[in-house]
């Protein structure tokens, strides 16, 4: 009699104890560009692929928090494997996030700060993976990759944990979003661009780099103490910023979606056309790589922000690319997913696998005439092959036989 | 704390003990002497029983209103979004009780039973300068609070160890204000969306109250106490105080 009396009470109690929203498509409020006025907003968008909802995992993407990573400069990891190396620097391997959300008119709202920043990467996430797979990216490349939100990494005990910075890590296959610090514009994590831009990155290594978790081009091109022949690791370095970029710029059509979040870049990664920085040739590209050599004490600093620039160059050389009559962005794009892997033995994947020294994948002509040899239709081979020609000093016929009789643009001659 | 509510919880505090009349369990016993002894007991044996009840100690609780009023100060432990265990906020709020013990039959047990309605706000804001989210929660709780009195019931201060449950609410109330670097010096640079909902749970936990009464039944209460706030599929931990006045 006493449990029948207990029972209703209790059953009601635990009806209360609620659940969580169902997976599936649904409406969610995150931090989206507008259209109309070109800044960024709370904007309503359709979720489509979450399978846990508070967890915000799905196929797009798998957050983890509360993440504490220690990398130590001076220890090398050379020879671990990859097991050994995530054991040695994950200290706190972290935890899947709970978003909290409030529903009205059946959509819903992120709560707090960190619900909508983990809510508006996963939606990022999303967009950037649907806008990859249009472009021809195989549906198993980077499902449900996890990223780090907010993760506690230290390189260097002395100098404190890293923030204000997004990376893809191919050695532990995540995308890192670091924590703001003095960054108080658009954060990292909430900027469609540098998600973007990130996936590019993994993108890149999936199909270029066939998604090794520490590619041994590095030191295959790099394997005496000071890197006598850098071409291949500097290239390498460039272009995959500069793909990166495009990336960004393919999936949102913001031209400085850095300086949402990171003023002070100023316009040293504007996409428009700048003849004092956009112009460029092999000759050059020796002569700067001869006078970093004169300063080896400054060798990684400048060229660790020389590459962003030279990244540049080729971003604006795609964008443009893809401005031109009979093509449009997305086909470039298309054409430089196909330089990846597609093309066979003109592959940048294919040139990174073979070339011992880093010489063929250091030289511009190579690199331009993989993405020339990806263009699916004429139009966009044309188009390529004119402004790379123009930017980089080459010649058109000799990047693909379609670009017989193409001459280069004469925004740089 | 604003003001008026301030004004409003000074008013309460300091109203008389007026007992509010209803009615006491202490005088019920002392009718029956009065009436024909039950089973032809001698009339004088029936007076001695009834005495010797009236020396018993009486509970102080037992008289008054039994409604109590107390103000809540609370540490709130919200889960955290990232994944680690929780962030850490404070909070404020009222709690009107009613020791519904004597209406229910306990008087002269140990243990008490009182029903209670709480309200505590709490509030974060979080963000950069671009993108600040602000959030509010407004929970109220109706608990049913089962203790156990230590000590004499005669005892003018006194201790109860409880456990409580029932169901909550919760009223969030979200705001976006967002400010793209790049808009600076247009028109709109800015932008603000609010939304809010009623979010339906359970509050339980564990604690313990404490008295200080007067013969009337009118005193200082308080207590100490841990309690599970659900929020849809949301957790919250309060740690709080209360101190206030019992009627």
């Amino acid at each position: 009699m006493r449990r029948k009396l207990f029972l209703p009470p209790l059953a009601a109690l635990l009806l209360l104890l609620g659940c969580a929203p169902e997976a599936g498509p649904l409406q969610m409020a995150v931090l989206d560009l507008d259209p109309g006025t070109g800044l960024y907003d709370l904007r309503v968008v359709e979720v489509r692929t979450l399978e846990d909802v508070p967890a915000l995992r799905g196929e797009a993407a798998t957050p983890i928090g509360s993440a504490v990573i220690r990398l130590d400069s001076r220890r090398l990891y050379d020879g671990m494997s990859e097991a050994a190396f995530r054991a040695a620097v994950l200290s706190e391997p972290g935890a899947p996030v709970e978003a909290q959300f409030v529903e009205q008119d059946g959509v819903l709202y992120p709560s707090d700060f960190h619900s909508l920043s983990l809510a508006t990467a996963y939606y990022h996430f999303e967009k950037a993976r649907a806008y990859a797979l249009a472009r021809g990216l195989g549906a198993e490349k980077l499902r449900s990759t996890p990223f780090y939100y907010f993760p506690a990494l230290t390189e260097d005990p002395a100098e404190g944990q890293l923030a204000d910075n997004a990376a893809w890590f191919p050695m532990l296959r995540s995308f890192l979003l670091f924590p703001h610090k003095d960054l108080q514009g658009i954060p990292l994590s909430m900027n469609q661009g540098v998600i973007a831009h990130e996936y590019g990155h993994a993108i890149f290594n999936a199909e270029v780099l066939n998604g090794a978790w520490f590619p041994d081009v590095l030191q295959r091109w790099c394997d005496d103490p000071g890197c006598s022949d850098p071409h291949g690791s500097l290239m390498m370095g460039s272009v995959e910023e500069g793909f990166a970029d495009i990336w960004a710029l393919g999936v949102t059509g913001d031209l400085r979606f850095i300086n949402r979040s990171i003023e002070p870049v100023g316009d040293r990664r504007d996409l428009e056309f700048n003849g004092s920085r956009h112009c460029y040739s092999s000759a050059a590209w020796e002569a700067e790589i001869e006078q970093a050599r004169t300063r080896p004490y400054q060798w990684a600093r400048y060229w660790g922000s020389r590459r962003y620039e030279l990244g540049t160059m080729w971003a604006s050389a795609l964008y443009h690319a893809g401005l031109e009559p009979g093509t449009d962005l997305d086909r470039v794009i298309e054409a430089l997913l196909a330089s990846y892997r597609s093309t066979g033995k003109a592959s940048l994947a294919h040139l990174a696998a073979t070339d011992r020294r880093g010489r063929t994948f250091g030289s511009f002509d190579s690199i331009a005439q993989a993405i020339v040899i990806g263009a699916k239709d004429e139009p966009t081979a044309h188009a390529l092959c004119k402004v790379l020609g123009d930017r980089f000093a080459l010649d058109p016929a000799a990047l693909d036989p379609r670009c017989d009789g193409v001459a280069p643009g004469g925004d740089c001659r | 704390m604003n003001h008026k509510s301030l004004y409003l919880l000074l008013a309460i505090l300091s109203l008389p003990s007026t007992g509010l009349a209803l009615g006491s369990p202490s005088n019920e016993g002392r009718v029956s002497s009065f009436a024909a002894a039950p089973g032809g007991q001698p009339y004088g044996r029936q007076i001695h029983a009834e005495t010797s009840r009236r020396e018993e100690p009486r509970d102080r609780a037992a008289s008054g209103a039994g409604l109590s009023l107390e103000a809540i100060l609370a540490l709130v432990f919200q889960d955290d979004p990232q994944g680690s265990s929780y962030t850490r906020d404070s909070g404020w709020g009222l709690r009107l009780g009613w020791d519904m013990s004597r209406q229910l039959g306990l008087g002269s047990l140990p243990l008490r039973f009182q029903p209670e309605l709480s309200w505590t706000q709490s509030s974060e804001e979080q963000g950069t300068a671009a993108v600040i989210v602000s959030r509010r929660l407004d929970s109220f709780r109706l608990v049913g609070r089962l203790g156990w009195r230590l000590g004499e019931p005669s005892q003018g201060f006194r201790l109860i160890p409880f456990v409580s449950a029932g169901p909550a609410a919760t009223l969030s109330s979200v705001r976006y204000d967002i400010a793209d670097p790049v808009g600076r010096g247009r028109a709109s640079p800015s932008s603000e969306d609010a939304v809010s909902e009623l979010q339906w749970g359970a509050a339980y936990g564990a604690g313990l109250a404490f008295g200080a009464l007067a013969e009337s039944g009118a005193g200082l209460t308080g207590r100490l106490e841990l309690l599970r706030i659900h929020r849809g599929y949301v957790q919250d931990l309060a740690l709080s105080v209360g101190l206030g006045f019992r009627l």
